[in-house]
């Protein structure tokens, strides 16, 4: 799925050419006017994005743009006029790359392009978080206790006297839940419950 | 369409003045566009009150940035057009409707960024301000009406003295008011620099001299060094730290484009003085109809002059 860039600037004229410009590169590009509309008609779990964004606009500018987004888009900034303390500001909340306009093609496509790796890999990891909720959504509060012990590295004897209950029954829940993980090893089990943060059990 | 308004800014940043501006003053929060009218009326209606709001303005370094971005944004459009045109052009057959459109538009911004420049060289070096007679009193007293704050809050006092009725002086108030508002600023910035609090002096006194009218600006401050003298009217030149060095040499133009001169002399003690001298009625008589066309009439100075709107123009200083 190629990613869409988004031009954030409120100048009609500089909005129209810096799409041209990307679009002419085979960019898949969107405009908007302001931070604001931007913020409310974007959408970035459904579809990878990135921004170029100008620093000044009104109302909202690029860098309280980019605190409002707390880095789920790549942003690169653009700007007439490089204050150093704006540049600190964009680069320590995350942007991709701050550049003076008017900017040379190659330079914004190279930003351009890194923000576009960003996204991708920003939409891969957080669809596949999604889906991977989904399946742990299908475990039962017993399943998820079981497997918390189990990726801690417990054998099914132990996590049955942890939980007060016997090996036969842990041996089935376990194959529960490999089944509705969709798994067929301890290994890819247990980075299922890294990537989902799924905290392991202090051992009592 | 955008357009250039009329602009004093930074006496609270302790840079005195640029006037200039753009239409994207309009996108600042702290700065009022004067919209829909010519730039002429604009700055004659300009109100001692929009003066005083407008110099809470954003500093200097605001100002350059805004003139950067907004000079930048046709700029930019403009390469980012013609980039686009090259690769369409490189990619083999395009759409000549695209095409077009594109070359139109790089037209039109061109304008853009040269209006722009026109503009900003107009009002540096250009256009013929609005002259007309108005009372030099006033002046000073609207120009140290807006300083009082500051000066109180810098612990100067700032005195003032009128010799006699003056003859009405012939220009445009309102940059003359700018250049006051510069001399005075930077007259509290120099003695801030060296003097205790209570011992800064500065004084402001308008006399007639040979027909015409001078204005002192007096201060006991730091002073400037003999042989940076002519220096200090250059562009880009400053003393101060923040300083962007544009002030004296913006009054300079104002007040030679209104047929006066402005000189700084060292005085004999301490500091500095800067002399403003300005046209009357007398002086220009002989070259009515020949160098200076004059416009007479009778500038309504007194907007919004009562004492309380006067007081008011000050409490939004504070």
């Amino acid at each position: 799925m190629q990613p869409t860039v988004c031009v954030v600037d409120d100048d009609d004229s500089v909005r129209r050419a810096l799409a041209r410009m990307l679009g002419a590169h085979r960019y898949h590009t969107a405009c908007f006017e302001s931070a604001r509309r931007f913020l409310d008609e974007i959408d970035p779990d459904s579809a990878p994005i990135c921004a170029v964004v100008d620093l000044q606009m009104p109302d909202m500018d690029g860098i309280a743009l980019q605190q409002a987004l707390s880095r789920r888009v790549p942003v690169v900034i653009l700007t007439g006029h490089a204050d150093v303390g704006k540049v600190v500001q964009a680069m320590q909340a995350g942007a991709i790359d701050f550049l003076e306009k008017p900017v040379q093609d190659r330079t914004l496509l190279a930003a351009v392009e890194r923000a576009c790796e960003c996204a991708t890999e920003q939409f891969a990891r957080k669809t596949e978080l999604r889906l991977l909720r989904q399946k742990v959504d299908r475990l039962t509060p017993r399943e998820r206790e079981v497997l918390a012990w189990i990726v801690s590295g417990l054998r099914n004897k132990q996590v049955a006297s942890e939980l007060g209950t016997v090996e036969k029954t842990i041996k089935v829940h376990r194959a529960h839940v490999m089944q509705k993980l969709e798994v067929d090893s301890l290994p890819a089990l247990v980075r299922i419950a890294d990537k989902m943060g799924m905290g392991l059990v202090a051992r009592a | 369409m955008r357009w250039l308004s009329f602009l004093v800014v930074g006496v609270s940043t302790g840079v005195a003045f640029a006037a200039t501006l753009f239409p994207a003053i309009g996108r600042r929060r702290s700065v009022k566009p004067v919209g829909g009218r010519e730039p002429n009326t604009a700055r004659a209606d300009c109100h001692p009150r929009e003066v005083a709001h407008l110099s809470q303005a954003p500093g200097m370094n605001e100002l350059a940035g805004s003139l950067a971005h907004e000079l930048n944004q046709p700029l930019t459009a403009i390469t980012s057009n013609a980039q686009a045109v090259r690769e369409y052009l490189a990619s083999g057959p395009c759409d000549m409707a695209e095409v077009r459109e594109i070359l139109d538009d790089i037209v039109s911004d061109a304008s853009r960024a040269s209006e722009i420049v026109r503009r900003v060289r107009a009002l540096i070096l250009g256009e013929a301000p609005t002259s007309v007679q108005f009372n030099v009193d006033e002046v000073v007293e609207q120009a140290l009406d807006l300083v009082g704050a500051n000066a109180r809050a810098r612990g100067v006092s700032v005195s003032r003295e009128v010799e006699g009725p003056l003859p009405r002086a012939i220009g445009d108030p309102m940059e003359i008011q700018l250049v006051l508002l510069n001399l005075l600023i930077n007259a509290l910035d120099a003695v801030e620099a060296v003097r205790a609090d209570g011992e800064g002096r500065v004084s402001i006194l308008a006399q007639e001299r040979d027909g015409g009218i001078a204005v002192l600006v007096r201060d006991n401050g730091c002073g400037v060094d003999p042989n940076q003298l002519e220096r200090i009217f250059q562009p880009f030149y400053s003393s101060k730290p923040k300083g962007m060095g544009l002030g004296l040499s913006f009054s300079r133009a104002l007040v030679e484009r209104n047929g006066g001169r402005l000189k700084a002399t060292r005085n004999n003690d301490r500091g500095m003085t800067f002399e403003l001298s300005l046209r009357t009625e007398a002086t220009t008589q002989h070259l009515r109809g020949s160098v200076l066309p004059l416009i007479p009439r009778i500038y309504p100075l007194q907007h919004g002059g009562t004492s309380d709107e006067r007081n008011a123009a000050n409490g939004v200083r504070r």
